[in-house]
């Protein structure tokens, strides 16, 4: 990175060279001073040497990741942390020392009391390892044994947005870039002729909370590794398709003055963003005849639909969007970001849950199988799961078949599979509550730095160098679990 | 008179400082240093820097021909006494004396001796002869050395060296132990630089396994009789804030994965010949050193080196060319299908062919020189030919890749005649069939060709996925219309058969089967389901159809509708469009505290007998039925009688959620003028949430029926 900035200072011209001679002069000077590896050129650089971009610091074992996020937070209580203490308790009071001082949101902070309650759904086990799933998720249910059950993730927000932002980009606060974007960043795109980033997001009939670009933002890091979101419908991509009339040979000719335009602009300011729109063009040029070839899912087979669910073949849906995900990851994008929405089950939840989980239950599992009867899974790691998780007691009134559950960060339950992640395993506990993690607790910074390790990435070696510091996607925390690695 | 008595003090101090070094370095064994001397020893760090800056002044000011070189020279003198008495106190600290501190020792004292031959041969050697030269050299070059295993000493080994940075290289032979490969190299890397042979600080060396058991001050650094209670584990899991915790807590800390490595291995008994095959499965350190052993560095060091510009040269936007890792020659590629490609693009990837470890061409066409390429990938791993038309000829033209382990060739013509083929591979260890025309049989061979092969077919849990079939689509999907139209069935699966009744009743195999447009001319019901093989039934589907009959001339509302859903306009209620399901788009229009108060008139009176409301019921989002519904009607708008009137129980019980239409019949009569008055629920009952408060009443369509609309067509 350091040699990216000295590359960019050489490339002054006198103008800037006098212009910039103050600070330009005496970076080079301080930084050589500091750092005397700057100058030392490529093939001996030593230690916390500039790793080339785009390629891993050790050998990866994921290539690519399907980010299944079930946005608005999942209970944990009614899919993979099987409580059945809460159903014993049903009604009783949850505990002070349970509790012990925990924050709660504005929305049961002024209840009187914290009635327990107990999963609506049944649980059972399935797979080699006894792996506990909830009834509304049978088909997951079928391939715990490729899967790995986290119950102990934690995170440190208790609301939606900061929660999500801070899952999606290390950060509560916007503004960093997004995990997409890191591995954009640090990897760099497979296929030249499709983003190393794309979002795809879907809806369930639930409660649901909203999603905003700035997710798939990248922050402070070149903006060709923001997530491009493909739409379902007529145009994936907004602004690909040419007008009426134009054609690919005027779009050649057009493209290639305003490059030259940029070109000399570039020549003139020497921002590096001039140059990320001339290649942007040019991926957009590329894409017009990519995309519409890889999300023409019409191509797919029956036995395909058939595996995914019938719902694959309404564009915008969970389903249609798992499977495309299973295109784009063949066709070499890096990072495929899903979100479904309407998770948040404040009230109503059993009705809720259920409707949400059939969304998603059968075509998460059949994205799993599909990609390990493909070969793609062993490189590709799959994630389902959502920002926090939520309380062992009821918000607003208490029924037996009918409540809701409040957000609760101490505690809940993702799952991921293949790329290097050990398979047929459940790690973590939380206490027979569902309220406190008890064993192996996994926080959002140490699952950040475990994925990037699972990519051949040093989380504290990815960096990038912003506003005098050098930010990570684990900013200053974050451990590798090794516990995870296959 | 003076210089002399100085003179003369000065060499007495000289001479007893010499003869008191020769006399504690040849009586050292003999010898216990009482407790002052030992204050002394700690002087040493001071003193020690008078010598070196004065022999260097000494030397200067001599070849400048100072006069006063020899009191310099004395004075110089008598410091490296001193700083090599203070010295010897202080190394008799150490029970044992290490290899550094006798080195620095004899040289410390080598520099004192050579002070005083230089200065007893001061006066006669006046001029600068080369005997003094010699000795200024030898002074020189041998202060440096001392000083620098003085620092190494203290500082530790490296601290004077160049470091060119930490090296991580945890190189995990076949069977090593435990020991020598994790635990040592943590003590190497943040303790030994205070615990070793020549600095032991509290009285322990943690250099090697002995000295580490034996431990130091504060008991045995591994306790047998019980290893939790160790004081190697103790220091380091002091607080940090202790002034016990070791490492001190302004040097580099352990990190969780050394804190781990010692904690497991003494877990597993501390033995310095405890193996990898010694620990549990599911203990972390097995985890953690698999996880190494796998990250081996030196695999791919067999492969010829390529440069990052080759591979850029190599690349386009069709053929990704991407390095395994950093530092390694290993290379992946990937070619991508494209109108443009053409088999001799692929010809300047010969140039890397020994690098190239996994190659992807599924979908390409695979002729010639793609086979060519193949072939001359000697180091190739991992082949993907999927989704390729690729036959069993061609598979075995590529003969055998002694390092292939994972084959792909899904989607191919590959059948079991490829089967010795594949088991030619001596390496195989995947490969992946689903969708080619290979049998079980073919399977069940391939299976017992290698020993450890695995297979991917089809996976047998998604043979147990059954789906349930979409439900077919009306089109056009007319909730409310005025004129006679013909509808069709539609389904995106092909070979679907739809089957409907109109009747109401639940549809089947029994009930008529959808062949083709339907025409719809009165208000109509539809239930369908779709069917297929190998599919469930999709759920019964229903679409009612209203035909309205008339329109009122003209259309005002008393109270305008709530200000948060204020609707597109009074039009929406009579446009024949039905909301959707968000509650929040134009095509809806609510009231909560006022009434919903429509009048509707007509220029001249019409036959009605049938009002019907279209509302939207949402109970989680408080859209609740209304509490009343009552019908005011007559010629004109004076003669206004109730002609209808109902109360709802508000969803008393709300399992019951009705569909949203309210139906109000009454007896066929012209009218010119009708007054709808729908009053909102004004208590949410009891089991709801929001009990209490009022209920939002919304509202999208008012349907004004007429004998007509429903005679046949």
């Amino acid at each position: 990175m350091e040699e990216h900035l000295l590359n960019e200072k050489l490339k002054l011209n006198r103008r800037h060279f006098f212009s910039k001679l103050s600070t330009g002069i005496g970076t080079m000077a301080l930084g050589s001073l500091m750092i005397p590896e700057v100058f030392k050129g490529n093939g001996q650089s030593t230690e916390s040497d500039q790793f080339t971009l785009g390629i891993p610091h050790f050998a990866p074992k994921a290539k690519r990741i399907i980010y299944l996020f079930q946005a608005g937070a999942p209970s944990q209580l009614e899919s993979f942390d099987y409580k059945p203490l809460l159903r014993e308790r049903m009604g009783e009071d949850l505990p002070e020392s349970i509790r012990n001082g925990q924050r709660l949101t504005g929305m049961t902070a002024n209840q009187t009391k914290f009635p327990l309650v107990g999963s609506f759904a049944d649980f059972k086990q399935y797979g080699h390892n006894g792996a506990w799933v909830s009834d509304y998720f049978p088909h997951i249910g079928k391939i715990t044994d490729e899967i790995c059950i986290i119950n102990s993730m934690n995170t440190e927000a208790i609301n939606h947005d900061p929660a999500i932002t801070f899952m999606q980009t290390g950060n509560q606060i916007s503004g960093r870039p997004s995990m997409g974007s890191w591995f954009s960043y640090g990897l760099g795109s497979d296929n030249q002729n499709l983003p190393s980033f794309v979002v795809l997001t879907s809806r369930g009939k639930g409660n649901s909370q909203g999603l905003y670009s700035k997710l798939w933002s990248s922050g402070f890091l070149d903006s060709r590794h923001q997530g491009v979101l493909l739409r379902s419908g007529k145009d994936p991509v907004l602004y690909l398709n040419d007008p009426e009339g134009m054609t690919r040979e005027d779009k050649r000719t057009m493209l290639d003055k305003v490059a030259e335009l940029n070109t000399t602009h570039y020549d003139d300011v020497l921002d590096d963003e001039i140059q990320t729109r001339i290649a942007q063009y040019e991926m957009a040029y590329r894409m017009q005849m990519s995309v519409p070839e890889v999300v023409d899912l019409k191509k797919e087979p029956e036995s395909v639909i058939k595996l995914y669910g019938a719902e694959a073949l309404i564009p915008g849906t969970y389903a249609a969007n798992c499977l495309l995900a299973r295109r784009l990851a063949e066709n070499g994008v890096r990072f495929i970001q899903l979100y479904h929405q309407g998770w948040d089950q404040h009230g109503n939840l059993p009705n809720e849950m259920s409707q949400q989980a059939k969304d998603v239950d059968q075509a998460s599992a059949a994205l799993v199988l599909d990609l390990k009867q493909r070969g793609l899974l062993d490189d590709t790691l799959v994630i389902w799961g959502g920002e926090f998780g939520r309380t062992n007691y009821c918000q607003g009134p208490f029924r037996a078949d009918n409540y809701g559950r409040d957000h609760h960060p101490r505690s809940y339950s993702i799952w991921m599979a293949g790329g290097g992640v050990k398979k047929g395993i459940t790690y973590g506990q939380t206490d027979e509550f569902g309220y406190n993690i008890i064993k192996d607790p996994l926080h959002v910074h140490n699952f950040h730095a475990t994925l990037l390790h699972l990519f051949g990435l040093d989380h504290k070696q990815l960096t990038f160098k912003y506003q005098g510091r050098r930010f990570r996607l684990t900013d200053v925390a974050g451990n590798v679990v090794n516990d995870l690695i296959a | 008179m003076k210089l002399k008595l100085l003179n003369n003090l000065l060499e007495y101090a000289i001479f007893s400082a010499t003869i008191l070094l020769v006399f504690l370095v040849f009586f050292e064994k003999y010898l216990e240093v009482p407790m002052l001397f030992r204050w002394i020893g700690h002087w040493h760090p001071l003193i020690l820097h008078f010598p070196i800056v004065l022999i260097f002044v000494t030397i200067i000011q001599y070849w400048r021909n100072d006069n006063n070189v020899y009191w310099y020279l004395g004075v110089t003198t008598l410091f490296a006494l001193f700083s090599s008495l203070s010295g010897f106190v202080l190394s008799t600290e150490n029970a044992i004396k290490g290899n550094q501190i006798l080195v620095h020792q004899w040289a410390g004292i080598g520099v004192s001796a050579l002070l005083v031959i230089w200065w007893h041969y001061y006066k006669p050697l006046v001029n600068k002869s080369s005997f003094l030269k010699g000795v200024q050299l030898v002074l020189i070059a041998l202060i440096v050395f001392t000083g620098h295993v003085g620092g190494s000493i203290t500082h530790g080994e490296n601290f004077l060296s160049f470091k060119p940075g930490k090296v991580e290289e945890q190189v995990v032979v076949e069977s090593p132990t435990i020991y020598l490969s994790l635990v040592q190299p943590i003590f190497d890397d943040k303790c030994t630089q205070c615990h070793n042979a020549n600095k032991s600080k509290g009285k322990l060396i943690l250099s090697d396994y002995l000295s580490l058991a034996a431990g130091g001050e504060f008991g045995p650094g591994l306790d047998f009789s019980d290893l939790g209670k160790s004081s190697l584990k103790y220091h380091i899991e002091l607080p940090l804030e202790d002034e016990f915790h070791m490492p001190p807590s302004d040097e580099e800390q352990l990190s969780e994965d050394e804190l781990m490595i010692i904690n497991s291995w003494l877990e597993a008994g501390a033995s310095d010949t405890l193996t990898m095959s010694g620990l549990k499965e599911e203990s972390r350190l097995f985890t953690y050193i698999q996880h190494i052993k796998k990250d081996d560095k030196k695999r791919y060091s067999h492969l010829p080196g390529v440069t990052d510009e080759k591979l850029l040269k190599l690349s386009s936007n069709y053929i990704a060319i991407n390095r395994m890792y950093h530092g390694t020659g290993a290379v992946s590629v990937r070619v991508y299908p494209n109108a443009t490609y053409n088999p001799s693009q692929l010809k300047p990837l010969s140039d890397i062919s020994k690098n190239i470890v996994s190659l992807d061409l599924s979908s390409i066409t695979i002729g010639d020189q793609e086979i060519a390429l193949i072939k001359s990938c000697k180091n190739l791993e991992k082949l993907n030919l999927s989704n390729t038309v690729l036959e069993d000829k061609e598979l075995k033209d590529i003969g055998i890749l002694e390092n292939l382990r994972t084959l792909n060739l899904l989607n191919t013509e590959i059948t079991d005649a490829s089967i010795t083929t594949l088991t030619g591979f001596p390496k195989l260890s995947e490969v992946f069939i689903y969708g080619s025309r290979i049998t079980s049989d073919g399977v069940v061979k391939l299976s017992k060709s290698h020993e450890r092969i695995r297979i991917f077919t089809e996976s047998t849990q998604a043979k147990e996925f059954r789906s349930v079939l979409p439900p077919a689509t009306v089109a056009p999907l007319k909730h409310f219309f005025n004129e006679p139209f013909k509808i069709d069935i539609t389904h995106p699966l092909a070979g679907i058969d739809v089957f409907y009744t109109l009747d109401g009743s639940v549809p089947g195999t029994q009930s008529v089967k959808f062949t083709g447009p339907l025409q719809i001319g009165n208000s109509t019901l539809i239930k369908f389901l779709a069917m297929k093989d190998g599919w469930e039934s999709s759920r019964v589907d229903s679409v009612l159809m209203i035909r309205t009959g008339t329109e009122p001339d003209s259309l005002s509302l008393l109270y305008p509708p709530d200000i948060k859903y204020p609707g597109r306009g009074i039009f929406l209620l009579t446009d024949l469009q039905k909301g959707p399901d968000s509650f929040s788009d134009s095509a809806w229009m609510a009231f909560r505290e006022k009434d919903f108060v429509l009048h509707g008139g007509w220029k001249e009176a019409v036959l009605l007998e049938e009002i019907i409301i279209s509302s939207l019921v949402k109970t989680e989002s408080y859209l609740f039925p209304p509490e009343s519904i009552t019908i005011k009607a007559g010629r004109d708008k004076s003669s206004l009688k109730t002609i209808y009137s109902r109360k709802f129980d508000g969803l008393r019980d709300h399992k019951n959620s009705p569909a949203g239409y309210y139906s109000c019949s009454f007896k066929s009569q012209k009218l010119g003028f009708v007054e709808i008055t729908v009053r909102p629920l004004s208590k949410i009952p009891l089991w709801h949430q929001g009990v209490g408060q009022k209920g939002w009443f919304f509202i999208d369509e008012v349907i004004f029926v007429n004998g007509k609309s429903n005679d046949p067509i």
